[in-house]
């Protein structure tokens, strides 16, 4: 008998909710023998050593199996689950079997009225005898049988998935080889009646399969790991999140990309450094910042509270924390404001505070139900880790441009090439990135030349023909029929449809109107990498011109040059020789954001007083949920759509991760009461989760119904609500003044502590309760705000609507208030919440 | 559509940067907006003829909202009976005589059937998508294909724009239904958007304040609000200033009489009963909104399907349409009663609207797939003159034999209506764009 230690997690660090059980082996190439094995939980095993293959994981020689019995909650696995892990089996095995699938990762029992059913994945023959990844349920109906649509090579490591969704009455599964799904199972509904029925406390076994309770002959030959069963159903960027860290080495990585050395990416911003000293000022030329903004004058630097809020809010999205905001107030070290950039610059957050912009200027528009008009796929996942790694800016917009996939992740750039519904997406693509890079607007070139500027409708398509790759069409619909027009002149069209357009001759003066200049030469052969050479050259300013500018408008409120996004008349800047200074800086430090952020942020023109902006709707978002510790418990994003193009988004982290919510029908069933909440919020704000067009800004308008909806909203209910899950209501518990909760209360939210007016008004409303604040009873259990989760297949039956509006009755009363607080005293923190939440100080970034 | 009326080329008015003038607005606030004005103004008519002022005198629209696309020919414009067991195309009900003599519609519209004189029955309408809904039914939103340039504001987003508020504190613009870009500004900015609700009895949200908020509870709230607010606006800073004043205009309107209107117990039973259930309830809370001063207000059907589909009735979809078509008889003639005892009639328009219709023949289980190329809406009150039929259909209601209207008609019918010149043009950035994509109003209404 041998005893594996098994680790059982509490925790997950990526993911919103913890996985149930994540069995990982401590020991190397522990051999499984033949023999059942039953354990429970021990202590948490150590981190397996990335790199090191085949060291710690456990090897199974055909016969052998690990038996695990469920726990009494595994009622809940007959509906949403995942499983997930490692495989590799070996090149000599065989999988012909008469009895469906030969290799078993993973298999689950169910024993109910006398009969066992199991639902299996493992390793099947094809026709051919080559291994596919399949699934199977031998249920009480029958068997139903699903075939992985890909090989699997051998004598690799592979990453699989099996997600169950649904209930005893119609569920779906899906599952992954590789992050990429293989196959799809409908069960129960009208499609057949076979489903899974809850297991009770029936064991499920790894390797090998189960006959009535016994271990029976052929199991799984190879090696397995890091095996984790979550009660939630995952999706692709939820896998990836989990293991990208440790198992990036597993995967295959011998088709690795030339976009992915940075030997070549170093070497290229060297030439990029020569090629810029064209049109780069002298050193001595250079402008500081703050010479050119201050022009001698003081500044007026704001103070520390105002510098962190402002600070955190810009680069990490959200506002700082109590204890972030204590710690740097009583911090004297004269260089705390240098550090603590350089902290926040540093945190994964700086990636959070970029991608909402970048969906923006990139219109990246996923749909979660049927696409329509300019859906683009969800790149907002490698938007995220480009600038978590800091990657190179002329490196993004290259590989945004090449439009790949690489290391078998599905989920990058060539998801922006998708623009559905429009017969020239290349030109629509085109438009999205010549106005991101370049600042050039060809909107209207789509159909017709520009009847004000010097673009024509040829350059545009030129520009298409690039992205595409190849030559192109003109469709019949980009033609307006101009030759008809009674004003001939008035409105010109330089191309006919169906006119072939190659993709030759593009030069960048064309789009910059500044004189003839080298580029680099292409990364790679093909007219897209030609296209990123052309519009990341170094040799004119005008891409890192347009990247400054943006920067500085994030961080400013105003470009040096307005609008930012269109030159087209060749606008002046409000400071040529500080932008270009900037510019030169930044193709020299290779073209990095964080460079150019810090500094910007170190210098006095920044952290002086500048006019207030209204917070974004995600710093908003971000914010209001920081401030009491509470997350989003959002749905997962998606109605499992019988459409390719449609997507599943992961349950929402932060608030970049919110889309469109996909209720045009009007049906109750397919709508998502939690999700609803932050999105009714986030778009009163300006937000909007349907971005068919690239946008460089939000509307700014203040509206009543914005103070409207955070009086009164079922977000903002949430927010001020003390439950079991709010930070506020640990506060409160512990041993302090009612003064000091006052305070902590006002720097939680508005980072500072309160004049003392504010205090005295705050402790009037407290002080009456708060000495016996405390009702010395246990925390309430905590369930889940919601649990429906819409399913386009399911969504006509009556039960689903039923569901949806329970759910939607549970949100609107909201969290259960916490037990450990008395009635009285929580309402008043409650009403004091309310209203620092909603004063005008909040929404306002100082 | 001629040659000449090409988008954004109008005779001799093409504008060039110089003429970007911006014009103020006439004194209108959206929802307590403070916003850099948008530039929207009329193109006068230069070379073109001299159009006739707008000829309607409605003040206000109410779209009664069927989504999932209604069957014409099993409510407004009968046909031969067919059976669907047999496979034999038609209608699926018989037909009953109305107060329009020699008109006839589904023998369950009967209340409506009685009414029919104060209103006009469109049975031509006609468009290309009859595949996907959310595509129809963003054409018939704002009128316009969705377009890759532009995001075109919806009808209630115009006609708010266009008209402006009737009354202080009513918001201009509501929507009972799920919120979505069809019914949205599109590129008239947020201050054209709509407050929405999917229950009544709660009102939209935000109006209200939380269930478990007492009175005194709010009190104690906003005097501590107001103090900080004191010091908040001590710093001066524009925006602050902004949010400040907007918080002034959400509690006007949380203590005005909108948060009342919300109030369906302060009607009679009576009059609660007539209307019917679910939906005949939100038409009586639509009522109420116009009565207090609302410009549009949408209405969606029934936003829980009764049998099993909505009007989506594909399959067994059918089997129980008529239940849905006795609601909206119900509801839709307890409308126009009730608005006609008020006298209110005349000023408000009603508009029963679909995203397309169904075909006479029945799939194999009994239901119906989706016709765009001919099918029908209704208008009710607005002043105009009703007691009409417009258009005829085929023996089966599959083609339209005699007078089309397009979507971009039934847009200028509706806007002539409410006294907006179908003609007019906004400006999306720089660039023209007619309110109506060539629409020709139905003069026979005027």
């Amino acid at each position: 008998m041998v005893i594996l230690a098994v680790a059982v997690l509490a925790e997950s660090a990526v993911t919103a909710e913890p996985p149930a059980w994540h069995f990982r082996s401590e020991n190397s190439s522990s051999a499984i023998r033949a023999g059942s094995v039953l354990f429970s939980d021990l202590n948490p095993g150590q981190l397996l050593t990335p790199g090191l293959r085949n060291l710690g994981s456990w090897r199974f020689n055909g016969r052998g199996s690990i038996v695990y019995a469920m726990p009494s909650r595994s009622e809940g696995f007959a509906e949403n689950f995942t499983w997930e892990g490692f495989f590799r089996s070996p090149a000599s095995n065989t999988f012909l079997t008469e009895t469906g699938i030969a290799d078993r990762l993973v298999t689950q029992f169910a024993f109910d009225k006398g009969t066992w059913t199991r639902l299996a994945i493992g390793l099947v023959a094809d026709k051919k005898g080559s291994p596919r990844l399949s699934v199977e349920l031998e249920g009480f109906d029958g068997r139903s049988f699903g075939l992985g649509d890909r090989i699997v090579a051998a004598d690799r490591w592979h990453h699989f998935a099996l997600v169950h969704e649904g209930t005893a009455s119609a569920a779906t599964i899906r599952w992954f080889l590789d992050y990429r799904q293989t196959g799809e199972l409908f069960l129960g509904g009208q499609s057949n009646q076979n489903t899974l029925r809850p297991p009770g406390t029936a064991p499920f076994t790894i390797g090998a399969r189960l006959r009535t309770g016994q271990v029976v002959d052929r199991g799984f030959d190879g090696f397995i790991d890091e095996l984790r069963l979550s009660p939630h159903p995952l999706n692709v960027d939820e896998f990836l999140r989990c293991n990208d860290a440790v198992f990036a080495t597993r995967l295959d990585t011998t088709n690795q990309s030339v976009l992915d050395d940075d030997g070549l990416w170093r070497d290229r911003h060297d030439k990029a450094h020569v090629l810029s000293q064209r049109w780069a000022p002298a050193g001595s030329d250079r402008s500081s910042i703050d010479a050119a903004l201050l022009a001698g004058s003081e500044a007026g630097l704001i103070n520390d509270a105002e510098f962190l809020r402002r600070l955190s809010l810009t680069i990490r999205g959200r506002i700082p924390t109590f204890d972030e905001v204590s710690q740097f107030l009583s911090e004297s070290r004269p260089d705390k404001r240098t550090r603590i950039i350089d902290r926040f610059l540093a945190s994964p957050e700086w990636a959070d505070s970029q991608v909402g912009y970048w969906q923006d200027v990139l219109a990246e528009n996923p749909s979660v139900v049927f696409p329509t008009l300019n859906n683009s796929g969800a790149f907002r996942q490698w938007l995220y880790e480009s600038f978590r790694d800091n990657k190179p800016f002329d490196q993004f917009a290259t590989e945004l441009l090449m439009m790949e996939n690489r290391a078998g992740r599905d989920d990058g750039p060539a998801r922006f090439a998708l623009a559905t519904g429009n017969d020239a997406p290349m030109a629509m693509r085109a438009h999205v990135a010549v106005k991101a890079f370049a600042a050039v607007d060809l909107k209207c070139a789509r159909c017709h030349d520009s009847p004000v500027g010097r673009f024509r409708q040829a350059d545009l398509f030129l520009l298409a023909a690039y992205l595409n790759g190849g030559s192109l069409t003109v469709p019949a619909t980009s033609v307006a029929a101009a030759g008809k027009a009674k004003q001939p002149g008035v409105i010109t069209t330089s191309l006919v449809s169906g006119q072939q357009i190659e993709p030759v001759g593009l030069r960048a003066h064309w789009l910059t109107g500044e004189a003839e200049s080298d580029s680099l030469s292409p990364l790679a052969s093909g007219a897209r990498a030609e296209l990123a050479a052309v519009l990341t050259s170094p040799g004119n300013s005008r891409f890192s011109d347009v990247i400054v500018n943006r920067v500085w408008k994030r961080l400013f409120g105003e470009g040096l040059i307005e609008p930012v996004d269109q030159w087209n008349d060749s606008p002046q800047a409000a400071h040529p020789q500080l932008l270009r200074s900037l510019s030169a800086e930044f193709v020299e430090s290779g073209y990095d954001l964080k460079s150019l952020a810090r500094h910007i942020l170190n210098s006095d023109a920044w952290q002086r007083q500048l006019e207030g902006r209204l917070m974004s709707a995600e710093q908003l978002v971000d914010s209001l949920f920081v401030a009491v510790g509470k997350d989003f418990q959002a749905e997962t994003l998606g109605v499992h759509a019988t459409d390719p193009g449609a997507v599943q988004l992961p349950r929402p982290r932060r608030a970049w991760q919110f889309a469109a919510l996909p209720n045009e029908r009007d049906r109750p069933s397919l709508g998502m009461p939690v999700s609803q909440t932050v999105v009714d919020v986030m778009t009163v704000f300006g937000w909007n989760g349907s971005r068919q067009q690239p946008r460089s800004d939000r509307e700014q308008t203040t509206s009543a119904l914005q103070p409207l909806l955070m009086f009164n909203g079922l977000m903002s209910q949430r927010i001020v609500r003390l439950s079991e899950r709010s930070a506020v209501t640990e506060s409160c518990l512990e041993e302090q003044t009612v003064e000091q909760l006052a305070d902590r209360l006002f720097l939680s939210v508005l980072g500072r502590k309160p004049d003392n007016d504010e205090r005295r008004s705050v402790v009037t409303v407290l002080a009456p309760a708060f000495e016996e604040r405390c009702t010395g009873k246990p925390p309430r259990p905590i369930e889940p705000l919601s649990t429906f989760q819409p399913d386009w297949r399911k969504h006509l039956e009556p039960d689903q609507t039923r569901l949806m509006l329970a759910a939607q009755q549970r949100v609107a009363k909201g969290e259960p208030p916490t037990a450990r607080l008395t009635n009285d005293f929580r309402e008043r923190i409650e009403d004091v919440l309310w209203a620092l939440i909603n004063s005008p100080e909040f929404v306002v970034v100082p | 559509m001629g040659a000449d009326q090409q988008p954004g080329i109008r005779g001799g008015a093409m504008t060039g940067p110089a003429d970007r003038t911006k014009l103020s607005r006439r004194e209108f606030a959206g929802l307590g907006a403070v916003s850099v004005a948008s530039v929207s103004r009329s193109l006068a008519a230069s070379n073109d003829d001299p159009k006739a002022a707008p000829r309607g005198k409605a003040q206000s629209c109410i779209l009664l909202w069927m989504g999932g696309g209604m069957c014409h020919v099993d409510t407004l414009d009968p046909k031969t009976v067919g059976d669907p067991q047999a496979n034999k195309a038609g209608s699926a009900y018989r037909s009953i005589s109305t107060a329009i003599p020699g008109v006839r519609v589904c023998e369950h519209l009967s209340r409506t059937a009685d009414l029919l004189d104060r209103g006009v029955l469109l049975r031509t309408l006609t468009h290309p998508l009859k595949v996907d809904h959310a595509d129809s039914t963003g054409l018939m939103k704002t009128g316009r294909l969705t377009s890759g340039t532009v995001v075109y504001p919806s009808l209630g987003s115009l006609i708010t724009h266009q008209r402006g508020r009737r009354a202080d504190g009513i918001p201009p613009y509501i929507v009972m239904g799920y919120p979505n870009v069809t019914r949205g500004p599109g590129f008239l900015g947020g201050q054209y958007g709509y407050l929405y609700l999917t229950d009544p009895e709660a009102g939209p949200t935000g109006l209200r304040r939380p269930f478990d908020v007492s009175a005194e509870r709010q009190e104690r709230r906003s005097n501590l609000l107001s103090l900080l607010r004191t010091k908040a606006r001590q710093s001066a800073g524009k925006t602050t200033q902004a949010y400040d004043a907007a918080i002034d205009e959400a509690q006007k309107l949380m203590n005005s009489a909108f948060s009342r209107v919300f109030d369906l117990k302060a009607e009679r039973e009576a009059t609660r009963e007539r209307y019917g259930s679910g939906f005949g309830q939100r038409c009586l809370l639509a009522r109420r909104l116009v009565e207090s001063g609302s410009r549009f207000v949408e209405v969606a059907y029934d936003l829980n399907f009764k049998n099993g589909t909505g009007w989506d009735t594909h399959r067994h979809g059918q089997a129980n349409q008529h239940l849905l078509i006795e609601d909206l008889d119900q509801a839709l003639s307890a409308l126009v009663e009730d608005l006609e005892l008020r006298g209110l009639l005349d000023e408000t328009l009603i508009v029963l609207a679909t995203e397309f219709g169904r075909p006479p023949e029945f799939d194999g289980k009994g239901g119906r797939g989706h016709q765009s190329a001919a099918f029908s809406a209704a208008l009710f009150g607005g002043g105009l003159r009703t007691g009409q039929v417009i258009g005829e259909t085929d023996d089966l209601g599959r083609t339209v034999i005699d007078r089309p209207i397009s979507v971009p008609d039934l847009h200028a019918t509706i806007f002539e209506t409410l006294g907006i010149d179908p003609a007019t043009e906004l400006y999306d950035g720089d660039r023209p764009i007619p309110i109506t994509d060539h629409g020709q109003a139905i003069g026979e209404l005027f």
